[in-house]
């Protein structure tokens, strides 16, 4: 074996540390709640349904173009 | 196997989140206890380290590498930290120079070591520079593919293999000064 294989099969002899079960055990818990989709209240079940798809914020954009250009208008 | 612990995460699928955090919790422990010598720190690094893959989960692209974005994170998390603890021993020295009165402590991990021969390893791989450490750890200690190891540490192949052989030149010094 050369010094080089050595050295590393040296490294992977290593023992492997770890943490203690109770502390694993939390930080499993922990990450684990962040992953479970958050239910949705009513406001944001309305706006993905209704505000979320590009086709209504063209719309609202448009809307508003026109309202600005209308306010303009009145005091020109 | 990846592909479908992937596809199970972005689903949300607390299952697969578990079998994740069993496969990689020791691995990602040990990188992080020996970048870092600080056992403390690395429980917390770890802890964000996951907490970050389940917030992004939902967001992995389909063929994403585990192994190599839990590494690339908790490095990430790693220098962030040591970045900010930097700054503020910059800051208490100035008031109380610490920083040159201070002599090097063996590392905790080393401590904890009962075979003399794998302490002193474990003593000469903390006291190589950060850049060194590290891709002795992915690629030596965890038995990383060169190529993960490499897109964890953001560098090219030919890098990482310059890197790795100069690390290895580093560590055999180390050892064999230690053992004169």
């Amino acid at each position: 074996m050369s010094e080089r294989d050595e050295l590393m099969e040296r490294l992977r002899g290593l023992p492997q540390h770890d943490v203690s079960d109770l502390r694993a055990a939390a930080i499993q818990r922990r990450a684990r709640a962040a992953l479970a989709p958050r239910p949705a209240g009513g406001f944001a079940l309305a706006y993905r349904r209704y505000l979320e798809p590009a086709w209504v914020t063209a719309l609202a954009a448009v809307h508003l173009g026109w309202a600005f250009f209308q306010v303009i208008q009145l005091y020109r | 196997m990846d592909e479908d612990l992937v596809e199970r995460l972005r689903r949300g699928d607390g299952r697969a989140f578990d079998q994740v955090f069993a496969r990689y919790r020791p691995r990602l422990y040990g990188f992080l206890a020996r970048l870092s010598g600080q056992p403390a720190l690395a429980e917390d690094l770890l802890q964000e380290t996951f907490l970050r893959l389940a917030r992004h989960a939902p967001k992995l692209a389909p063929g994403t590498r585990l192994e190599a974005w839990l590494f690339t994170v908790a490095r990430n998390l790693y220098l962030s930290h040591r970045r900010w603890a930097l700054l503020d021993l910059a800051r208490s020295s100035e008031l109380m120079m610490w920083s040159r009165l201070a002599p090097p402590l063996a590392s905790p991990l080393a401590q904890a070591t009962a075979d003399q021969e794998l302490a002193a390893l474990e003593q000469a791989l903390a006291e190589l520079p950060l850049v060194y450490r590290e891709v002795l750890l992915l690629v030596g200690v965890e038995g990383m593919e060169p190529a993960n190891a490499a897109s964890v540490l953001g560098v090219s192949g030919a890098a990482l293999r310059q890197r790795l052989s100069r690390a290895r030149a580093m560590l055999r010094e180390l050892m064999e000064d230690r053992d004169k």
